[in-house]
């Protein structure tokens, strides 16, 4: 028995493949939408991925109310409220969020206070607080790594109080996720290496971290098989369809993992150094990956010692402490290599961390969530520890 | 242990007001005398309201911190800024006699909170100060991922702590 108790559910419906955005319209029909309210970035338009949606649309029953494209890096109350406006405004019964995870938590806050009817996040913070039947919502990721498109999670910070609000509920999950090669095609070398290790740290995080049930499991193995074969291939050749499509299933299926089986402290650092310092989601997870599973060696050597066939190939030989820590080795052989590749940074120090911040991360860190579900305990100090070696 | 699951709600849902009024007073106490608790609560904001219910109507606690100190402010929830919430009164029970940590509750899903999840966090070490005061140490040793190891004068405190619950209990459960 894994675990005492445990649950596992994700109700998105997956569109994966060849022209799989030609689909949008008929699923919108499914749910008795007509009209989408788009959600994206200027980097997402200005890689001419709108075309691709717009394109879609051409000649089906169904249409485009609105394209919202200023979404910054970190969504925010205030451009929430301002989506939702024009939501109302331009008579829009559904969101289609065309982007990284930065669109598609803005389009779960726009989702949340359309439906609740509300300006005010602050008061749905926390676990299970939504109850109302969302709009539809559409997801289609540019990038491959959040998997925010198959989970329950919003992060969205709020300006006037200066804090990040988080939510779960079941009902934040999306309706439909759709996966179309052509749209992960045009992501810079860098960014794309940076959201894969943000899947693979999802993977990980989720095999070895106190809420990993059967289910997850499985997913997370998957995840991890097609992120080794393909995360690589996508940063050293950007337009190998094939593997942006393995990459952008990796992802998704490392999402479905996490949002059952939740993370551990190299999330929960990895939010605290982009909340501090600014850095990358994906930047902050692939250099504290490895880092955050020796620290959790002592607790978990034997799960991640299971790893070992996936990540190097082959089992090896020796104890528990010696499979796990192999496969900690070939976590860091595939950074160095995407380092080599697209310049990623491997310490917190490249990617623009001051040191003298570390302790304010390290403060951040022991009160993100996320400690919890990590197998061994995290305090200040220790959370310091591993700021400071993966400085 | 799972007999307790075999009890009438009305006697599990005894057993969960008496072990949340122990909490209650115990965390009101330990917050003036216990060094590790005081510095745990160190940071909070004045006017905290804190809160642990059970679903779907209780019982319930909630706790203030005033005067650099928590009060406890009785029974039922008073507007609380966080609530810890067990979704059922079995889940709630496992807790409170010390077959399940707090953290395992949550990896469960036997818990949710309403709130602020930094709050909470901060909430959550406290509680667990106060719970190594509350259960022995081999409950301890199976509910926490690193059981604490208490000096001389914490044991003292603890002794202390468990001579005074009873009439801590009687004289708070008027409140
Ligand atoms: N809700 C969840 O489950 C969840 C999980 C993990 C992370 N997140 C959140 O997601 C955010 C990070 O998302 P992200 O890593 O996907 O990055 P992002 O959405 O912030 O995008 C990064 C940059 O890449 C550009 N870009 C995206 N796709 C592109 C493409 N195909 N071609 C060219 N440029 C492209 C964007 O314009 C942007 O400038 C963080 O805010 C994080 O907190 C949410
Ligand atoms: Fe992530």
């Amino acid at each position: 028995m894994s675990n005492d108790l445990f649950e596992f559910f994700c109700p998105v419906k997956v569109i994966s493949g060849l022209q799989a955005l030609a689909n949008l319209p008929h699923e919108m029909d499914q749910l008795g939408a007509h009209r989408a309210l788009i959600v994206t970035d200027k980097g997402v338009v200005g890689a001419g991925l709108i075309k691709h949606v717009e394109a879609a649309f051409e000649g089906a029953g169904c249409e485009i109310g609105r394209i919202f494209d200023e979404t910054p890096p970190d969504s925010s109350n205030v451009v929430v409220n301002q989506v939702a406006a024009l939501y109302r405004e331009s008579k829009c019964d559904c969101i289609v969020a065309v982007g990284g995870g930065s669109c598609i938590d803005t389009a779960k806050g726009v989702n949340i206070v359309i439906t609740e009817e509300t300006d005010d996040l602050m008061k749905f913070r926390g676990a299970e607080r939504l109850k109302k039947q969302m709009r539809p919502m559409f997801v289609v990721p540019t990038t491959a790594g959040t998997g925010s498109e198959v989970t329950l999670v919003a992060v969205i910070s709020n300006v006037q109080a200066g804090v990040k609000m988080a939510f779960t509920s079941d009902r934040l999950y999306p309706n439909v996720a759709i996966l179309d090669p052509r749209m992960t095609l045009t992501m810079p070398p860098k960014i794309t290496a940076a959201t894969g290790m943000d899947a693979l740290t999802h993977a990980c995080e989720a095999y070895y971290c106190l809420q990993k049930n059967p289910i997850s499991d499985s997913l997370a193995i998957t995840a991890i098989k097609l992120t080794l074969a393909n995360l690589a291939t996508c940063v050293e050749n950007g337009s190998n369809e094939r593997a942006r499509l393995s990459m952008a299933e990796a992802s998704l299926i490392a999402g479905m993992a996490f949002s059952n089986s939740m993370v551990g402290i190299v999330h929960a650092i990895a939010h605290a150094t982009g909340g501090v310092c600014h850095v990358p989601h994906g930047i902050a997870n692939a250099i504290l990956l490895p880092f955050g599973m020796e620290y959790n060696l002592g607790k978990s050597a034997g799960v991640i010692a299971e790893l070992a066939p996936y990540f190097c190939g082959r089992d090896i030989p020796g104890s528990d402490e010696d499979r796990a820590r192999a496969v900690i080795q070939a976590v860091r052989d595939l950074g160095a290599k995407l380092n080599k590749l697209s310049g990623m940074p491997l310490r917190l120090r490249d990617a623009g961390v001051p040191e003298d911040k570390l302790a304010d991360i390290a403060k951040v860190a022991v009160n993100d969530g996320a400690t919890v579900y990590n197998p061994e305990e995290v305090t200040f100090d220790e959370a310091l520890g591993v700021l400071r070696r993966a400085y | 242990m799972t007999r307790l699951f075999l009890l009438r709600y009305s006697v599990k849902r005894k057993i969960a007001e008496i072990a949340l009024l122990a909490l209650g007073v115990t965390f009101e106490y330990l917050s003036r005398s216990c060094a590790a608790l005081k510095k745990e609560i160190d940071g909070w904001e004045e006017g905290r309201v804190f809160a642990l219910s059970v679903l779907p109507d209780g019982p319930a606690i909630s706790l203030k911190k005033e005067g650099g100190a928590i009060r406890y402010l009785g029974r039922g929830l008073k507007q609380p800024n966080l609530t810890f919430y067990f979704k059922n009164i079995d889940s709630a029970l496992m807790v409170f006699v010390g077959m399940m940590g707090a953290h395992t509750a949550s990896v469960q899903h036997r818990t949710i909170v309403h709130g602020d999840i930094g709050t909470a966090m901060e909430a959550l070490r406290a509680m667990n100060v106060v719970q190594t005061y509350l259960m022995p140490g081999f409950v301890l040793k199976s509910t926490f991922k690193r059981p604490p190891k208490l000096s001389i004068g914490e044991l003292l405190l603890k002794a202390w702590v468990m001579l005074r619950l009873v009439p801590g209990l009687i004289a708070a459960a008027s409140r």
